[in-house]
């Protein structure tokens, strides 16, 4: 039996913390959306920093949950990658959603999980050469190992705000999705998040993952939205 | 001796003060509670419904699916409730709270009306329903968007359980109201059409319906101008018919039920009796 | 509204309504909204439900397991429309899962390596009915954290005949003609217990065979019906059709999706 105090080691209520982060895939490749706060609660406590890493060429890992917690990941992947280099191979997306789904869901059973939802996203090495059988790989990972495949995700309270209504860009174009058009739904969708979500930020990253140019890290962006709203709303009552 | 009886009628005070509740079953279901019994669970329906204003008037919608547990109990469940000729509700949280609450606002409104002879105001209904449900502490689990339009212009509020209240142009409740309001705040823009304003609640509801498993099967939209007001429904979105009808048919010839017992009863009939006096 | 539940009667009702009235002043005289307490730090959880069904029907040379394809996050959220619960192992078992999807992974994780290892050892497929206790035993392994999947095997066992196994989460195994599992699991039973098992008819009345083709349609009905009603149901079934002697036919077929 462990000992009463043991659960104040564990990650039980999670302290600074990333907000959304919407994925999209496009025709030849992923483009994946964070914004650039951590927060401690409701506060905006670090600012300009990016949750995006780039595992290597292929693939680019997001996260929203705990900072700590996924700078701890960082360091577990940049091992695996190692690891796998050793053997002159490089780690693709798939494998490393199934290593990180393997790997939540053994801390979870340890009662002691990672508080991170994890976007992998990416594209096979040996699809990238072969353009037309090419698909792009997004694979999400929840705080208990629970790990699915998408075509588009919105994490976190985006989970309910924009789900749908990313789902209904995707579904008017398909796969036939260019990277611009995905990028103005995503841009969009930021916005939308940053009406509701109050640890949202308009300070954010775009970055992608393409069949012919390999990882792409995106730029700081800003966003400032349409608050032309406020004019009408009295709050009478 | 004094100081105890004193403590014993302190305790009860607070138990139940006053005439008007009585606070005393709180203690029971406590004790029970110790004795291992499992406290009730009230069934909320999951619901999304929305509300725009536009250029002179009011556009309100709601989904027809109500809810208990994972069941759906009711695919046509009419949850757009008239107050008024042009003051209407749409409510989300416990089924029976919102009918009692508007069938309780609509019967004082009508009231006020003939007492004054002219139309009740919007905000005559939100202030009946917040001071109501402030009484209450939040357990009558009423969510309710109020709208209408008035002499003084067209008008919409949301009501909260507990008595909060606020004053919107554009909003939506219920569970399916996140996937809504992304759509609201993306397509609203100030002094719509009413074409525009009806299309724009239509595709709010389409996602809620479509984006949360507690909203679907049909939506009703009531367009609500000084001169009129028009209801619209059950309009069914695409996604909400069945895609392919049942393969087999399921009907039972006479004999499918083994019959155990048979009974006869036999009656004679005398005369038939005039009733008409 | 229902009443309180949990009470059950006693040997001894006297000392019950004794207990009781001790309660009654143990509350009275420090009322759990007078006291001071600690708010008590919610546990965490360990488990997610992910919501769905799956059903199994077996027949004399086929087994049929179909589920619906959605993906729900706190009974209320859609995930995706495309989530995968049924995992054919090999050209003979297939495994069908509802429950904790973390759970559904590890558990088809774990049987897909025992079979790739039986298959190295011995360069032969397992049977179903092997692999079916074989299930039985890795759920029961964890007994005291279970695997929380309602799971269910089906495939053509060592005779050509279809089998169902049907399984609680901790590896209570029962080889059935047809079974369910998940959350429209109390609208389908009763459903292939009419159509299938006939317990609803007079003996004597005309019960139409159980051919490959019915079995199919009945599936499909039951999960339209099922998606009627059940707000988890829906998005897509996803059909998956083992005849002896045949290869696995894999077909998907569209559901309401609100």
């Amino acid at each position: 039996m462990a000992p009463v105090h043991d659960e104040l080691q564990r990650t039980l209520n999670p302290t600074c913390t990333g907000a959304s982060v919407i994925a999209m895939q496009y025709k030849t490749g992923v483009v994946v959306m964070t914004d650039r706060v951590v927060s401690y609660g409701k506060m905006a406590r670090y600012k300009n920093v990016s949750r995006q890493y780039k595992v290597n060429d292929n693939v680019l890992v997001t996260f929203g949950g705990d900072h700590a917690d996924f700078q701890w990941l960082q360091n577990v992947i940049e091992r695996q990658v190692l690891l796998w280099k050793r053997f002159d191979q490089d780690i693709g997306p798939k494998a490393l959603h199934g290593y990180l789904t393997s790997l939540l869901y053994a801390r979870r059973c340890k009662m002691n999980p990672l508080w991170n939802t994890l976007v992998v996203a990416g594209v096979e090495e040996e699809e990238k050469n072969n353009k037309e059988t090419s698909t792009p790989f997004i694979g999400i990972i929840t705080q208990k190992g629970c790990a699915y495949q998408v075509k588009h995700v919105a994490t976190g309270l985006g989970a309910f705000l924009l789900n749908q209504a990313v789902e209904d860009e995707f579904r008017k174009k398909g796969d036939e999705l260019t990277r611009q058009e995905a990028e103005a739904v995503l841009k969009k969708a930021l916005e939308l998040t940053l009406y509701h979500d109050c640890v949202a930020d308009n300070d954010f990253e775009i970055g992608r993952v393409d069949a012919n140019e390999g990882v792409v890290l995106g730029k700081e962006q800003t966003i400032i939205g349409d608050w032309s709203i406020a004019e009408t709303n009295c709050q009478y009552e | 001796m004094v100081s105890t009886e004193v403590k014993n009628v302190a305790a009860h005070m607070d138990m139940d003060r006053g005439g008007a509740f009585d606070f005393s079953n709180c203690i029971r279901n406590q004790a029970m509670c110790k004795m291992g019994a499992k406290a009730p669970k009230l069934t909320s329906t999951g619901t999304t419904i929305v509300a725009v204003s536009y250029k002179g008037g009011l556009v309100m919608g709601a989904d027809s699916r109500a809810t208990a547990g994972n069941i759906i109990a009711d695919k046509h469940c009419e949850k757009v409730h008239k107050l008024t000729e042009s003051i209407y509700a749409c409510g989300a949280g416990t089924a029976a709270d919102l009918d009692q609450v508007t069938k309780m606002l609509s019967g004082n409104l009508r009231l006020l009306e003939l007492n004054t002879g002219r139309k009740a105001r919007v905000i005559t209904a939100l202030r009946q329903a917040k001071q109501h449900l402030f009484n209450y502490q939040g357990y009558i689990g009423a969510y309710l968007l109020i709208g209408g339009v008035d002499p003084t212009g067209p008008h919409l509020y949301m009501c909260s359980a507990n008595g909060t209240t606020m004053a919107f142009p554009f909003t939506a409740q219920g569970s399916g109201s996140y996937a809504a309001i992304t759509i609201l705040e993306r397509d609203f823009k100030v002094d719509m059409t009413k074409e525009e304003a009806e299309k724009l609640v239509q595709r709010a509801l389409e996602a809620g319906m479509h984006g949360d498993n507690a909203s679907g099967n049909s939506l009703n939209l009531v367009i609500i101008e000084p001169k009129e007001t028009v209801f619209k429904g059950p309009i069914v979105p695409e996604f909400c018919k069945r895609p392919e009808p049942n393969d087999l048919v399921y009907k039972f010839k006479t004999g499918a039920t083994k019959v155990l017992k048979n009974k006869t009863f036999k009656y004679d009939i005398i005369e038939s009796m005039d009733i008409s006096h | 509204m229902s009443n309180f539940t949990g009470i059950t009667a006693t040997m001894n009702p006297l000392a019950e309504m004794a207990q009781f009235k001790q309660n009654m002043r143990e509350v009275a005289a420090s009322p759990e909204w007078r006291t001071s307490k600690l708010i008590e730090r919610q546990r965490w959880n360990p488990y997610s439900m992910e919501g769905g069904s799956t059903a199994a029907i077996s027949g004399d040379n086929f087994a049929i397991v179909a589920s619906d394809t959605r993906m729900t996050q706190n009974d209320i959220n859609i995930l995706t429309r495309d989530a995968e619960k049924i995992h054919v192992l090999n050209d003979s078992i297939i495994l069908s899962t509802s429950g904790f999807y973390g759970d559904v992974i590890q558990l088809r994780k774990v049987l897909q390596s025992r079979l790739h290892k039986y298959r190295f050892d011995y360069r032969a497929d397992m049977s179903a009915d092997l692999c079916a206790e074989l299930l039985s035993r890795n759920l029961y392994y964890r007994r005291f954290f279970p695997y929380y999947t309602g799971a269910m095997l089906a495939g053509i066992d060592e005779n050509g005949k279809g089998a169902v196994f049907s399984y609680d989460p901790i590896g209570c195994i029962e080889r059935l003609g047809y079974s369910a599992s998940g959350a429209a699991e109390p609208m389908i039973i009763p459903f292939l217990d009419c159509q299938i098992g006939h317990v609803t008819v007079a003996e004597d009345y005309e019960k139409p065979p159980l051919t490959i083709e019915r079995a199919i349609s009945l599936m499909k009905d039951a999960f339209r019906g099922a998606a009627e009603r059940e707000i988890s149901t829906g998005d897509k079934i996803h059909l998956v059709i083992a005849e002896a002697g045949k290869p696995i036919v894999q077909k998907f077929l569209p559901l309401r999706e609100d």
